[in-house]
């Protein structure tokens, strides 16, 4: 089912595209990230809009005064808070939901591209299973060199006159990861949540990170481009927390004393 | 109120959490998926199977399906063969990985004779013995490297233009003829280290060559089976198949055999490629035929095992195991062996007679 409907028809369509774009499995990659972002921006775009409204009743006068109302009473802080956000008409989970569907579109993405960058028959194997009957087959094998890379493998450039192997993609992943992540202004709505958003930022960035520098670097491209994504996406907004970028801090308000 | 207020707070949070933990939980098992990266590579020689999976090299006793060695001792991270290995003319055998490094051992102690570190480029293809006694080795650097058989190091690197093979060559007095997936099969002259001829197929071969009779025969990602002449490398003949052809045909006397992806068995004439017969098994064949006697021994990727009569193609028997066939079947010990990728054991020894399993052996 999840082979049937989400994971082969994204091979395939990689497929169409390297055809398409000459025989280049790195610009099918990033065009085909492109893609998946314009489809599924309706999901995105629920999701910032909730998130909007979150962050001004945040800041809202409102909000501040209870802050300081309740600064002694968490549970009560909490329940008014939830009251408040109620009237407004905003849902805490309003921001997270369309996220959670956009998932199983981002990991079918990223088991396709590792699935049709064949480097062992088994792999190979794999892939003629799953292509459709009208590609051809003289396709095989795909050109896996895009740029200094060979997007089956895991990067690491070797530079005249150093003597180690650098791992330029998974540092490159692991900036705008880290970016993409800490522009998007806090929604928590206390300390302690800003404080979980940290932690959840870096457990994503050492994550994807770790997976840039031990698999295929074709994975890696698309990471990035879908991190670079992310950052325009916000830039057009003008919605870009770059204080939050170069901090450890939980970028949560600060509670009234 | 409040405490369904608060619940959907913590709702938020323990939400987003549960969704980056089976994020994580699913990218982390792809990537643990990456561990297996091909069935096991099968040599036969006397009573003893030879079998290269993972991380490890074991021979084990035709007769009864155990182990009686295994190379290395302790598995080596770095160390991963899937070639078929080989046994050469002084009954040493002579292995491959992922990580370029090739192994020569003792076949019957699997004791370590070298150790060559190799060039860190995947071997996939079986590595051949020359004339010469060298060893023949082509990896994914697109290099042939001639290997002194007694001390294990590179005597020379034949540039092979980027051309990497993943099926076994084939080997005369003067010349060693390689498959490529790049499309190109490649004469190469012993003596000389000179690339003799090419010729372009226009699509992939991933099971190497057979030679016999004066013609070379091959099957191709364009669903083809194609005769070439060893000289020139002209073509000879070509016949389709239904679907890709993964590995070489198999020649027996007069008669070629050869499995697709399509689910076919075909016999035709290594003469002029006509057909002799057909047998469809729905299940795509990636495992190459054996023949043995008057009877042909098939199996498919979904475990299906069947056994035709050569002249004829009637089924004798059939049998199904858990898991699919890959590689080469082979006969030896009065049994048929074939080893199994993704079921719960790695080779398979059945009957010959009706297809019975004798013994299954997982390799370690």
């Amino acid at each position: 089912m999840w082979d049937t409907f989400i994971i082969n028809p994204m091979i395939n369509a990689l497929l169409f595209l390297y055809q398409l774009l000459g025989g280049s499995f790195g610009l099918a990659i990033i065009v085909f990230t492109i893609a998946i972002r314009l489809l599924t921006y309706p999901l995105t775009a629920s999701s910032q809009k909730s998130m909007k409204k979150m962050q001004e009743l945040q800041s809202s006068k409102e909000w501040l005064d209870m802050q300081k109302k309740y600064a002694k009473d968490k549970e009560k802080l909490q329940a008014e808070q939830m009251k408040l956000l109620q009237s407004a008409g905003a849902n805490p989970i309003g921001g997270c939901l369309p996220t959670l569907i956009q998932l199983p579109v981002l990991i079918g993405l990223y088991q396709s591209i590792g699935n049709a960058i064949p480097s062992t028959p088994m792999q190979l194997f794999g892939l003629s299973q799953r292509m459709y009957d009208f590609f051809p087959s003289v396709l095989i094998p795909l050109q896996k060199n895009f740029l200094w890379l060979n997007l089956a493998q895991p990067e690491h450039l070797l530079i005249p006159g150093i003597p180690f192997a650098i791992p330029v993609l998974a540092g490159l992943v692991m900036i705008t990861s880290w970016v993409s992540q800490r522009i998007i202004p806090t929604m928590s709505t206390d300390p302690s949540g800003g404080q979980t958003n940290l932690i959840m930022n870096i457990f994503m960035v050492v994550l994807i990170t770790q997976i840039s520098l031990t698999l295929a670097s074709g994975l890696s491209l698309y990471f990035i481009v879908t991190n670079l994504l992310t950052i325009v996406q916000y830039m057009l907004m003008g919605k870009v927390n770059w204080k939050q970028v170069f901090t450890f801090t939980s970028g949560a308000p600060k509670p009234a004393k | 109120m409040l405490r369904s207020d608060l619940k959907k707070k913590n709702a938020f949070r323990l939400t987003a959490l549960a969704a980056l933990g089976l994020l994580s939980g699913l990218l982390t098992a792809c990537a643990g998926g990456a561990l297996n990266l091909s069935w096991a590579g099968l040599a036969v020689d006397g009573d003893t199977a030879y079998l290269a999976h993972n991380a490890y090299i074991s021979a084990v006793n035709l007769g009864n399906g155990q182990m009686s060695w295994k190379y290395p001792a302790e598995a080596d991270s770095k160390l991963n063969f899937y070639s078929d290995p080989l046994i050469d003319s002084n009954g040493f055998l002579v292995a491959g990985a992922y990580n370029g490094a090739v192994v020569k051992l003792d076949a019957a102690s699997g004791t370590l004779q070298w150790k060559l570190e190799g060039d860190g480029e995947k071997i996939i293809a079986p590595i051949s013995e020359g004339p010469d006694g060298a060893y023949y080795v082509s990896s994914e650097s697109g290099d042939l490297l001639v290997i002194d058989s007694d001390a294990g190091t590179i005597r020379k690197r034949i540039p092979l233009g980027k051309l990497t093979s993943w099926g076994p060559m084939a080997v005369n007095g003067e010349r060693i003829y390689i498959a490529t997936i790049e499309h190109k099969v490649l004469a190469v002259n012993f003596e000389t280290g000179a690339i003799e001829w090419t010729a372009d197929l226009g699509a992939a071969i991933a099971g190497g060559v057979n030679l016999v009779d004066g013609k070379l025969v091959v099957g191709t990602f364009t669903d083809k089976i194609i005769a070439l002449d060893p000289k020139d490398g002209a073509m000879v003949w070509e016949t389709a198949a239904d679907g890709w052809v993964w590995m070489a045909p198999v020649i027996s006397g007069e008669t070629i055999f050869a499995t697709d992806l399509g689910g076919v068995l075909r016999a035709v004439k290594l003469e002029d490629g006509a057909p002799v017969w057909r047998a469809e098994l729905e299940d795509a064949i990636q495992a190459a035929p054996v023949i043995d006697g008057e009877r042909v021994y098939v199996g498919t990727s979904k475990g299906k095992v069947r056994a035709y009569a050569v002249a004829d193609g009637i089924r004798a028997w059939e049998q199904t195991v858990k898991g699919g066939l890959y590689g080469r079947l082979h006969v030896a010990g009065g049994k048929l062996l074939a080893v199994v990728n993704g079921g719960d054991f790695s080779l398979a020894a059945f009957s010959l007679e009706n297809g019975s399993t004798l013994w299954t052996y997982k390799a370690p």
